[in-house]
């Protein structure tokens, strides 16, 4: 990593700890987990006047706990203990989740961890579309305490999180919906190694005949600063009963719902087709789950 | 990358040509713009300061006026590059400003902008969302000042 300007490495043991650097380094500090994001931004040239890396894999923040009424994700945990995780290895609501860590290629499964993948804010990552999907929560640390954000609500532009400087992400919760739920998620991608040109997250809830009580519907990569919401699309799921019409028309509905770049991947329309169908088989595969 | 933007503001087309040419105002109006000053019949220069996410940005700018008809129309050509580092940009803009009625007036820019160096490296496609966003800000500061100083 060309970091030269870093005179300080610094391993705290644990949250208090990361906080009280924050507070000492200002500006100049930045924490490190798994160390991928920054290793590519560092790479690019784009990170100047860091003069502390501030690492929390030693913090305690390793951790993924399923509890009764809720998944709580350590900011330190990889995507490898994700994947192993027998929560989202079998519960149809976290479906979303486990798609989402079967593509990345194994060097970033071992090293990429889920609280880089959120403070990170790079519109074009994967897990934070699923956890959107899943209503999750951050859990920052500051001075004053933990807060926890509505992720809807955490991210604020490209890169950008609505983070105190002296706060840091120290862990995800996801809420375990009602029964009968499930989620999906799918990527379109040009290779294993690639950020998305777009992907797409669902997640529904459905009552005893197949009739949708609730849906949350997101589309990232490539839409924008953040992730976007595709609230018609979730209009059009709730309360319907989730048949192939309904698919066509809540996926035609996210196409709608979204306002993609054109970049030297993919046009804005293509992005904008690729939406209604990722968001369709996105769809199917939720249902799929929720049998 | 290009970049066009259209507002209308609630003021005389002579108080939005005189604000808008008006270094020391307009530069008031972007976050982190130091030091602006003109240096010369139509130049400018100024510092930039801002930050995307992780991402320090420092550019030093100069502006020329390539045309210039009162109170209505301008182009400039903007060149800027980083202290010691690698990113450089090139823009060139233009201005107009028409009047809509005595108390309205409604104004266009369009930059047609080139950015080589480290920060070249993003998408333009993205690069364009940030500029909006940016375009937003100022075209908000710009009017609250100029609708309030009325």
């Amino acid at each position: 990593m060309a970091l030269t300007s870093v005179e300080t490495y610094l391993s705290p043991e644990n949250e208090a700890a990361v906080v009280q650097l924050l507070q000492q380094y200002e500006d100049s500090a930045l924490i490190v987990a798994g160390g991928t994001f920054l290793h590519g931004l560092a790479a690019r040239g784009l990170l100047t006047g860091v003069e502390a890396l501030i690492d929390i894999q030693h913090s305690g923040l390793d951790y993924v706990a399923a509890n009764s009424d809720s998944v709580v994700i350590g900011a330190a945990a990889r995507f490898l203990q994700l994947e192993q995780d027998e929560s989202v290895r079998q519960q149809p609501w976290l479906g979303a989740v486990k798609d989402a860590i079967s593509y990345p290629p194994v060097q970033i499964m071992n090293s990429a961890t889920v609280g880089g993948s959120i403070a990170a804010s790079c519109p074009f990552f994967d897990l934070p579309v699923s956890f959107l999907a899943l209503g999750g929560a951050v859990r920052a640390r500051g001075p004053q305490g933990n807060r926890d954000i509505p992720m809807e609500a955490f991210f604020t532009g490209l890169f950008e999180n609505c983070l105190d400087p002296d706060e840091f992400v120290t862990a995800i919760t996801l809420p375990q919906p009602a029964s009968n739920s499930a989620s999906a998620f799918i990527k379109l991608e040009t290779n294993a190694n690639d950020l998305a040109i777009l992907n797409a997250a669902v997640a529904l809830t459905l009552d005893g005949s197949n009739t949708c009580s609730q849906a949350r519907v997101f589309v990232g990569g490539g839409t924008g600063e953040t992730p976007a919401r595709a609230g018609s699309a979730e209009q059009a799921l709730a309360g319907a009963v989730i048949d192939a019409e309904t698919i066509d028309r809540a996926a035609q509905a996210a196409k709608a719902d979204v306002d993609p770049i054109s970049d030297h991947r993919a046009s804005a329309e293509y992005r904008a087709e690729m939406a209604r169908v990722l968001v369709a088989r996105a769809i199917r595969k939720a249902l799929e789950r929720a049998g | 990358m290009n970049i066009e933007k259209k507002f209308i503001l609630r003021a005389t087309q002579e108080d939005t040509w005189n604000f808008i040419t008006s270094p020391e105002l307009v530069a008031a109006c972007i976050t982190g713009c130091e030091g602006a000053e003109q240096t010369g019949p139509g130049k400018y220069k100024a510092a930039i300061r801002t930050k995307v996410g992780p991402i320090k940005i420092r550019f030093n700018v100069n502006i020329e006026t390539s045309e210039e008809r009162p109170p209505e129309y301008a182009e400039y050509l903007t060149t800027g590059e980083e202290g010691g580092r690698a990113s450089r940009m090139k823009a060139r803009s233009a201005l107009s400003i028409i009047s809509l009625d005595a108390e309205t007036t409604e104004v266009t820019y369009r930059s047609e902008i080139t950015m080589m160096g480290r920060l070249g490296k993003f998408g333009s496609g993205m690069m364009q969302k940030v500029a909006a966003s940016m375009g937003d800000e100022f075209v908000a500061a710009l009017r609250s000042r100029i609708e309030t100083s009325e």
